[in-house]
C-alpha cells in the first residue's frame, strides 16, 4: 500500500483524471462480509440495505402513526410465518430509515437461539398479532 | 477480502468488527432512557398524543383503564428515579405500553394503534441488538495515465464502442430541413 502512495506522488497532477474513485462509505465493509459471494457487486451496502428491511431492522416508530389495513396486517404475519428471512415488502406504511442505526428483531433473535435449524417464530407472531 | 484488506488498512489502528452488541446502558438508552429512546419517541410524537386525546372522550371503564396506564408509563419515563434498571426490565415496560394501547383499540373497536402496538411488541422481543461501528469512508483515486487514455482513443475497441461508422454517410435532401439527423446516433445511415 505504501509502495502504491509513493507511486501516486510522483505522478503528474495532468495524469489524473478527476471524479472516477470509487467511494466506500461507512456500511461497504458490512455489505461486502455479507455478499462476499457476488462479487461484481459495486455498491453491497445498497443491496444490504434494502435485505435488512424488517429481517434485522424494524421499521420507524413514526410510519405507524399511518392508517394500517387490515390486509397490509395479514399479509405481514403470512409472510413473516412462510419466510421470517425475507424482507418486508414496499409499498406499506413501514419505513426504515433507523435514525438511532440501531438493529435487532424477534427473528433475529430466533436465528440466533438456533442458528442450525429453521427460524422458528410462530410463538413471537402469536404474541405480536394477538 | 481485498476490498475489506483495502478497507481496514485505511483506518489506522482503529479497526474494530463493523458490527458491535449494544451494552446494556445503550440498551436501555435505546429502549427507555435516551433522549431519542423508543418510549420517548412515541410520547412525544404529536400525532400518538393526537389519537390518545380522543380516545379520553371514551366513558368505558376498560379505556379509561388502558389510558391510565399509558399516563403512568409517561409520568415513569419523565421520573429518574424510577427508571428502568435492566434492558429486560425495559422491554417489560414496552409490552405494558403495547398491551394498554391494544384495550384502548380493542374497547374502542378502532384501529388507531394497531401498528404501533405490533411494532412496540416486535421491539420488546428483540432482546439483541447491536449497532454499526463507524469507519472512516474511503475513495479510492482511479488513476488513469494519459498514455492509457491515448492507447483507447487509438484502439479499435474505442471506435467500436463508439460505434463511429467509417463509410461516409448518405443523406436525402430532406435531412436538411431542420436538420434532424443531429437527433440520430452517429451511426445510423
Amino acid at each position: 500500500m505504501l509502495k502504491k502512495i509513493i507511486q501516486l506522488q510522483r505522478l503528474d497532477n495532468e495524469d489524473f483524471v478527476p471524479g472516477t474513485g470509487k467511494k466506500y462509505n461507512q456500511t461497504f465493509l458490512w455489505g461486502q462480509l455479507m455478499y462476499w459471494f457476488k462479487q461484481t457487486i459495486y455498491e453491497p451496502n445498497a443491496s444490504l440495505s434494502a435485505d435488512r428491511r424488517g429481517t434485522i431492522s424494524l421499521p420507524d416508530l413514526e410510519s405507524a402513526v399511518r392508517t394500517y389495513p387490515e390486509k397490509d396486517r395479514i399479509n405481514l404475519r403470512k409472510t413473516l410465518s412462510e419466510s421470517p428471512q425475507k424482507m418486508w415488502k414496499t409499498g406499506t406504511i413501514w419505513s426504515f430509515r433507523n435514525p438511532n442505526k440501531v438493529y435487532g428483531s424477534p427473528w433475529l433473535e430466533a436465528a440466533l437461539r438456533e442458528p442450525f435449524r429453521e427460524i422458528q417464530i410462530e410463538k413471537d407472531l402469536q404474541a405480536i398479532f394477538s | 477480502m481485498d476490498k475489506v484488506k483495502l478497507i481496514l488498512l485505511q483506518q489506522g489502528e482503529d479497526t474494530h468488527p463493523p458490527l458491535r452488541p449494544l451494552t446494556e446502558r445503550e440498551r436501555i438508552d435505546h429502549l427507555w432512557t435516551g433522549r431519542d429512546s423508543f418510549a420517548r419517541r412515541f410520547f412525544r410524537d404529536k400525532d400518538f398524543s393526537s389519537k390518545l386525546r380522543q380516545a379520553v372522550t371514551s366513558e368505558d371503564p376498560a379505556v379509561r383503564a388502558g389510558l391510565s396506564g399509558v399516563d403512568a408509563l409517561r409520568k415513569r419515563l419523565e421520573d429518574q428515579s424510577r427508571w428502568p434498571a435492566s434492558s429486560e426490565e425495559a422491554r417489560g415496560l414496552l409490552a405494558e405500553m403495547a398491551a394498554h394501547l391494544c384495550t384502548i383499540d380493542e374497547k374502542r373497536g378502532g384501529r388507531s394503534f394497531k401498528s404501533v402496538a405490533d411494532l412496540i411488541k416486535m421491539t420488546a422481543r428483540a432482546e439483541t441488538l447491536f449497532t454499526l461501528n463507524k469507519y472512516k469512508s474511503v475513495v479510492m483515486p482511479d488513476i488513469i495515465k494519459k498514455k492509457h487514455i491515448q492507447y483507447m482513443d487509438n484502439s479499435q475497441s474505442t471506435t467500436s464502442l463508439l460505434k463511429v461508422s467509417s463509410e461516409p454517410l448518405s443523406r436525402c435532401s430532406l435531412c436538411r430541413w431542420g436538420s434532424p439527423d443531429f437527433f440520430f446516433p452517429c451511426s445510423k445511415k
